[in-house]
């Protein structure tokens, strides 16, 4: 409450407020929110909660008398955000902004569910790296193969089919140039979307793979976000059997025939001279949370289990955390994790790790 | 991904992260390893529904110390089973008789061999694998023999 009053400057259009929370809760502070003094446009209010609200019809209709008509359930997901945030800017009346971006690069959510079903071969040598690569996929409903180098790559292509191929370009044995180069000559899979991986933006790298015939590149450490793009980019749509609601949420999106919930509008021009800065917003905010709910929660699930056994695979599990978890606010208490384990005392460990996934409201 | 699933599973239980380091360093590259620091954790974790193939348990630890720890394993049913090396600094027959008595299967004393530490984790392995298929074969021979002890009585019945 205190940040909006500070920041009445720089204002908020929209909150995002935990249901459960000491001292005042969500409910509470939405009223105090709306019924605020000095402040121009009252911001939307999403209410984050762990119950699913159908279930609990008086505090649902209480919220919605505060004017609260949109929550989220724990844990939030990628496309369980974008979809409420959606829902509740897109009733400004413009909701063309989102959909009309670039053509093709419109919604996260809804294209994920193009490609969802395809198969995917990973060719990569380094095995953290395909622990993470393989979980960003998964998470996109993709099929994942993986090959150790390019000549297992080439020799699986000899008998499987994939949709689409993520190269790495530098690894043993065979690399991603010659590994392609095959797969292109001598299998003669010319139609073949195969997708390098370089290492930071080297564009010398970018060129020696479009050179060698890859069609795209995305650059390490992946992001998700961006294979998505990719993927979706080169992945032909097929007639996959997706689920009811999937189809429902893409036609309702994409023919207005969704019916707007009915929230206090935001003024169009008002919005439209917001709308630039809002979408960085909304893309730091997803890609945010894609790092937090597709790579690190099942990361900190299978490192839980690891320290519930004592298994000593915990101990490069902590090396594929360290790089989401260093440079962060958390640092201070994965490294005092790190410690425990150098310690072997995994229980110690096992308490610090799940106050760091409190933190991140992530539940193991 | 790799063959972590072929692995057979050793359970290192030491009070010093020391030890425990060297123990990994000899045997991590084979086996799928777990530790311990306590007795308390060792017999959580052994007691785990994907049991383990081998416990190294060192004898002199706070607390519980490992005679304790092995004499409560074995008086588990679901942990009696786990072939127990003692491990140990003291070297006098008398408490090797002890432990032995206990029903731990072998000994290794610190400081340790590396050769002699593979050697010894390898043939208490194979031993229970033989042990492990024994006990299948004879449940199977069992079942066998209700099968045709039913079919006779049956018959004898008509």
């Amino acid at each position: 409450l205190a940040a909006l009053k500070k920041d009445q400057d720089n204002r908020f259009d929209l909150v995002f407020i935990d249901w459960k929370m000491p001292g005042m809760d969500g409910l509470e502070t939405s009223r105090r929110i709306k019924a605020m003094d000095g402040i121009a446009v009252k911001p939307e209010i999403i209410m984050i909660t762990a119950y699913d609200l159908s279930e609990l019809p008086s505090e649902a209709s209480e919220a919605s008398q505060i004017g609260i008509n949109k929550h989220l359930t724990k844990p939030v997901t990628e496309s369980q955000l974008f979809d409420v945030v959606m829902d509740v800017f897109g009733a400004g009346g413009d909701k063309s902004f989102a959909f009309s971006h670039d053509g093709h690069k419109g919604l996260i959510s809804d294209r994920s569910a193009d490609i969802k079903g395809a198969k995917i071969l990973l060719v990569e040598d380094n095995e953290i790296n395909q622990q993470v690569a393989q979980e960003i996929l998964q998470q996109m409903g993709i099929e994942v193969d993986i090959a150790g180098d390019g000549l297992q790559a080439v020799k699986i292509l000899k008998k499987i089919k994939y949709d689409a191929v993520l190269m790495d370009v530098q690894m043993p044995v065979m690399d991603g140039y010659e590994a392609t180069r095959q797969i292109r000559n001598n299998l003669g899979l010319v139609n073949l979307p195969i997708i390098a991986m370089t290492a930071n933006a080297i564009i010398g790298d970018r060129k020696k793979s479009i050179d060698a015939g890859m069609f795209d590149y995305v650059t390490k450490p992946i992001n998700p976000v961006e294979v998505l793009e990719v993927l979706v980019k080169w992945i032909k749509p097929k007639s996959r059997s997706t689920s009811g609601t999937d189809k429902f949420n893409r036609e309702g999106f994409n023919s207005d025939k969704l019916p707007w919930p009915d929230i206090p509008r935001i003024s169009l021009t008002d919005g439209m001279t917001r709308l630039g800065g809002n979408r960085k917003l909304y893309r730091k905010l997803l890609s945010q949370f894609c790092d937090i709910n597709i790579i690190v929660r099942p990361l900190l699930i299978n490192l839980a289990q690891m320290l519930e056994s004592g298994s000593i695979k915990c101990v490069k599990q902590l090396r594929v955390l360290d790089s989401h978890l260093s440079n962060t606010k958390l640092e201070k208490q994965f490294q005092q994790l790190r410690k425990d384990v150098d310690m072997f005392d995994m229980d110690s460990a096992l308490g610090r790790l799940k106050a760091i996934a409190s933190a991140l409201e992530i539940s193991l | 991904m790799t063959s972590f699933a072929e692995q057979q599973k050793v359970l290192i239980v030491d009070d010093t992260p020391e030890n425990i380091h060297i123990l990994m360093g000899i045997l991590e590259d084979q086996y799928d390893l777990s530790v311990a620091i306590n007795g308390e954790k060792a017999l959580k974790i052994a007691a785990m529904e994907s049991s383990m193939d081998l416990i190294l348990l060192d004898i002199m630890m706070p607390e519980m110390d490992g005679y304790e720890v092995c004499a409560k394993l074995k008086a588990n049913r679901k942990t009696a089973t786990i072939p127990v090396i003692f491990v140990t600094a003291l070297t006098a027959d008398e408490t090797e008789a002890k432990g032995l008595e206990l029903g731990a299967v072998d000994y290794i004393t610190k400081p340790f061999n590396p050769a002699l530490v593979r050697a010894r984790v390898k043939n208490h392995l194979e031993m229970k694998n033989y042990r492990d298929k024994l006990e299948e074969m004879v449940r199977e021979k069992t079942n066998e023999l209700m099968i045709t002890r039913d079919v006779a009585i049956e018959l004898w019945v008509r």
